[in-house]
């Protein structure tokens, strides 16, 4: 096959007409001759396989950028992304696009002027008075009685302590649920108002409870297993941690 | 506050936090973020410890907690990445993403470099956005119908595709010192690199190397005269063809 309207284009010609950059005459040669057509056909082909094996071979991934721009890296991969980012537009480019971002982000990990800070949560770990009464130097908890003498019960409730607070727990059957337990729970030293019982399981939370004025909490249809106990209150958290419900006996 | 008190406080915090379990930690947490976005005063510390718990000890659980924990927030972030309502993809395959990136990067010996839950958070916005321009360096591809090999991401959900874009990319580096051991001068060094690495046009390279060339047209001369050197290079045709062979790893 021979060009129609010869000379022939050459490569350069070519490659001004594949890049968008030829002139009209260029344009028409090539759409009215076969020959010079596949010859520019051949040449993109060409380009488009190197381009398919190296472009952007050099580029370090998007997260390599990320803690170079975090100064993250050690610094002779720093300033190998640094030498690189010289002559790379597009990873110069895609840094600009991190920094917005972030930017951007930034107000969702502030908090505002007035807002920081104040008194911290005092946070306390309750440990085990064991039996609950007798150790205690509060005295036996005044629902001990109450508890004693119901059907379905443990042998007798357990009293937990974390600085001045105690608490009580009491574990019956469940009437309503056979094969599951009820705590029957009671707070003291503790301002009970905005108090709240979450139970937890495996870290995953079971039910929240009110504590009610009195101090007093139930939490129905617990099944046998190991749970953690948590009281929130506005100022101070107690956590009851390895909180053993067995089977029915 | 003296400093040395407010260093023994901060010891003592710091005990009582490492005391409760990881349901106390993730229970804190959760209370605190709540505090946080109602714009509260809250105490960052117990959300800091669970990613320590999480990464520092590589506590798969604490892991999954903060996940949990902090999902709808990433979600956010992913949403209001510029490029994420172009990319065809879902939320949740970005939020996913950048988790990943987080928890294989992260190793313990570099969480020392992150002192309070900002640091850490931050990181992972980073980790959102990379996840996001993985995506976004995959589609941007120049050529139609020629699969730009090893670009896809740095890490997907299939674990073989990492070990599959490593080989790729030591056969397109290979390729790579096979070209260079072909150019005669810097100006066609440029040329290359410029037209096929950065698939520039000789426009756009030539304003990026202004100080090399005298105008374009001396940029497609040099471009002209590479590609005919390399199409008659025999060699480089078989390195160039759909099937070429890869044996050990390496080209032949």
């Amino acid at each position: 096959m021979a060009c129609v309207s010869p000379p022939e284009l050459g490569d350069r010609t070519l490659l001004t007409y594949i890049d968008g950059e030829a002139d009209s005459q260029v344009v028409a040669h090539v759409e009215q001759c076969p020959h010079c057509r596949e010859k520019a056909h051949r040449l993109a082909h060409l380009q488009d396989r190197l381009t398919a094996q190296l472009y952007r071979l050099m580029c370090p991934p998007p997260r390599e950028l990320g803690e170079f721009h975090l100064g993250l890296l050690p610094p002779a991969q720093a300033s190998a992304v640094a030498q690189h980012l010289a002559k790379c537009p597009h990873c110069t480019r895609e840094l600009a696009q991190l920094k917005d971002y972030l930017n951007e982000l930034s107000p969702t990990l502030e908090l505002g002027p007035l807002e920081q800070i104040k008194e911290r949560l005092r946070v306390l770990v309750a440990r085990l008075v064991s039996g609950g009464v007798e150790g205690s130097p509060l005295g036996p908890p005044s629902l001990a009685p109450a508890f004693a003498g119901v059907r379905g019960e443990e042998a007798e409730p357990r009293c937990y302590q974390a600085e001045d607070v105690q608490i009580v727990i009491g574990i019956q059957e469940d009437a309503g649920q056979p094969g599951h337990k009820v705590f029957l729970g009671l707070v003291m030293g503790m301002e009970p108002s905005g108090v709240k019982a979450h139970l937890w399981q495996a870290e995953r939370l079971v039910t929240t409870v009110e504590v009610d004025r009195l101090g007093n909490f139930v939490v129905p249809g617990l099944a046998p297993g190991s749970y953690e106990l948590i009281l929130s209150g506005p100022e101070v958290e107690i956590h009851i941690q390895d909180l053993e419900v067995g089977p029915m006996r | 506050m003296a400093d040395n008190e407010t260093h023994t406080n901060h010891r003592l915090q710091q005990a009582d936090r490492r005391r409760l379990t990881l349901t106390g930690i993730a229970h804190r947490c959760a209370q605190e973020t709540e505090l946080f976005f109602r714009r509260k005063s809250y105490d960052p510390q117990y959300c800091f410890e669970l990613f320590r718990r999480a990464i520092l000890e590589r506590n798969q659980r604490a892991w999954e907690l903060v996940y949990a924990q902090y999902r709808p927030l990433v979600a956010g972030w992913v949403e209001r990445h510029s490029a994420f309502s172009v990319s065809g993809e879902e939320v949740q395959y970005f939020v996913n993403r950048a988790f990943e990136k987080m928890w294989a990067a992260l190793t313990p010996d570099k969480f020392g470099h992150f002192p309070n839950l900002k640091s850490v958070l931050r990181y992972l916005q980073m980790c959102v956005h990379s996840a996001v321009l993985d995506h976004v360096r995959v589609a941007d591809q120049p050529v139609v119908g020629v699969p730009v090999e090893g670009l896809a991401a740095e890490s997907g959900p299939n674990g073989s595709n990492v070990e599959n874009q490593a080989l790729a990319r030591v056969h397109r580096q290979e390729f790579w010192d096979e070209i260079k051991a072909r150019l005669r001068n810097e100006k066609e060094h440029q040329v290359v690199y410029g037209s096929f690495v950065l698939a520039l046009k000789p426009r756009e390279l030539f304003a990026h190397f202004q100080e090399t060339f005298r105008d374009v047209t001396e940029v497609y001369r040099v471009k002209e005269n590479v590609l005919a050197r390399l199409r008659r290079d025999s060699e480089l045709e078989k390195l160039l063809a759909p099937d070429a062979v890869k044996k050990e790893g390496r080209l032949v």
